[in-house]
């Protein structure tokens, strides 16, 4: 009689021990609320403590059923881009930056994180120092390597070289007036020949150069107005005394 | 000849075979099937993407393939091709989709150069603003980054 008791009273206990047992902690789950056009409401992880502070706010958004699909994935890293998520999509986004160009690409690297890792991993920066001669180092990604290279010679942002060290042979940021509507370029000296020999026709002057200047002589020192307005003059063999001498751009 | 292809809403189009073909994925299924009256299935495509792509491919029947790269980089798009891409973010993206996952090569770059001026000469925040991004890096890992890469804030 006794052992029925006291066997009853252990099953008791083990069964008020099993519903009493701590429920896991709502931190460790993720808890995404979505708005009625489907978008998280608020950030993607809530600890019990907020989730109660926040009663207020969560009541004025709708719970619905989180999405089961790879959307989700997509909005729980942080990201609510419908569709094509950089999680879910990283081939489509490269074949999209294949489109862009590399300050651009800057630009998206610094949106988030997904954007960041996959810019970061383009084969462009390999391409970039195979270009440049140089070695990949371990433990640095070939962008940062790309981008120190940068900082300290600068890089021609049409065939990502570096040319000369200084002097006019390297690298020259170009500034495009206003009402041609192009965005100021790094170029180094034989780019700009090419920019100016085959693209500048007589309706289009990027820089407003005169007939006389050809390509030969756009080696001098490129001048900009303190406004960033575009280039002014050039320095460069003049056409008849051949001196180097400033000269004016229409 | 026509071929009939059934969208994953389960609408059936029937396209000219010279249309559908725009489509590598399209072609290599009837080079396999050969010529059959059954519909090919096309589960990851709506139909009213399906009905967009084949729109796209019946302007650009006799278009000839551009095996130039250079050319196929320029990012300027054709009047038609900006008309057609006239579209809502959601239903622009699903093309792109589409079309990666038909194979239509030119019809993915007509797609990836309009998101790519829509990116163009934008700064990351108002990239953010444009696709609904959520920034999800730290201000320390944000302030390192934007070092890194000060060359782009340089315009």
């Amino acid at each position: 009689m006794l052992h029925h008791f006291i066997e009853s009273l252990s099953k008791e206990v083990k069964f008020r021990l099993k519903t009493t047992k701590r429920q896991p902690s709502a931190s460790s789950s993720l808890i995404i609320r979505y708005n009625k056009d489907c978008r998280p409401a608020c950030a993607q992880t809530s600890n019990a403590n907020n989730a109660s502070k926040d009663e207020g706010k969560q009541q004025a958004t709708e719970l619905v059923e989180e999405p089961a699909d790879a959307e989700t994935s997509a909005i729980v890293s942080g990201y609510i881009i419908p569709h094509l998520s950089p999680a879910t999509y990283p081939d489509v986004w490269c074949q999209i930056f294949a489109f862009v160009d590399i300050r651009d690409l800057l630009q998206l690297s610094m949106t988030c994180r997904h954007f960041y890792q996959i810019i970061s991993h383009l084969w462009l920066w390999t391409n970039i120092l195979s270009t440049l001669g140089k070695l990949i180092k371990k433990g640095k990604s070939p962008m940062f390597q790309v981008m120190a290279i940068q900082h300290k010679r600068g890089l021609c942002e049409r065939c990502y070289t570096t040319g000369a060290p200084s002097g006019s042979g390297g690298v020259v940021k170009m500034i495009f007036k206003p009402e041609l509507d192009m965005p100021a370029q790094d170029l180094c000296l034989q780019c700009r020949r090419g920019l100016l020999s085959k693209e500048v026709e007589p309706d289009w002057h990027p820089f407003g150069f005169s007939h006389r200047i050809t390509h030969s002589r756009t080696s001098g020192q490129f001048h900009f107005d303190p406004d960033n307005y575009g280039l002014h003059f050039i320095t460069a063999r003049h056409p008849i005394h051949g001196r180097n001498t400033l000269l004016l751009l229409q | 000849m026509s071929v009939r292809l059934l969208s994953s809403d389960s609408e059936d189009f029937t396209v000219a075979k010279e249309v559908a073909e725009r489509s590598m994925l399209i072609k290599n299924m009837l080079e396999d099937v050969g010529d059959n009256d059954n519909p090919i299935p096309l589960p990851n495509v709506t139909a009213k993407i399906l009905r967009k792509v084949i729109e796209w491919c019946e302007h650009h029947l006799g278009d000839p393939v551009t095996n130039d790269e250079n050319e196929r980089r320029n990012t300027e798009i054709d009047e038609w091709d900006q008309k057609f891409m006239e579209v809502d973010q959601e239903t622009l993206f699903d093309i792109i989709l589409a079309a990666n996952y038909l194979d239509i090569k030119p019809l993915l770059d007509v797609g990836c150069k309009t998101v790519a001026n829509m990116i163009k000469g934008k700064t990351a925040e108002e990239i953010r603003k444009i696709f609904n991004i959520v920034n999800d890096l730290t201000p320390e890992e944000e302030a390192q980054i934007r070092k890194e890469n000060e060359w782009a804030e340089d315009r």
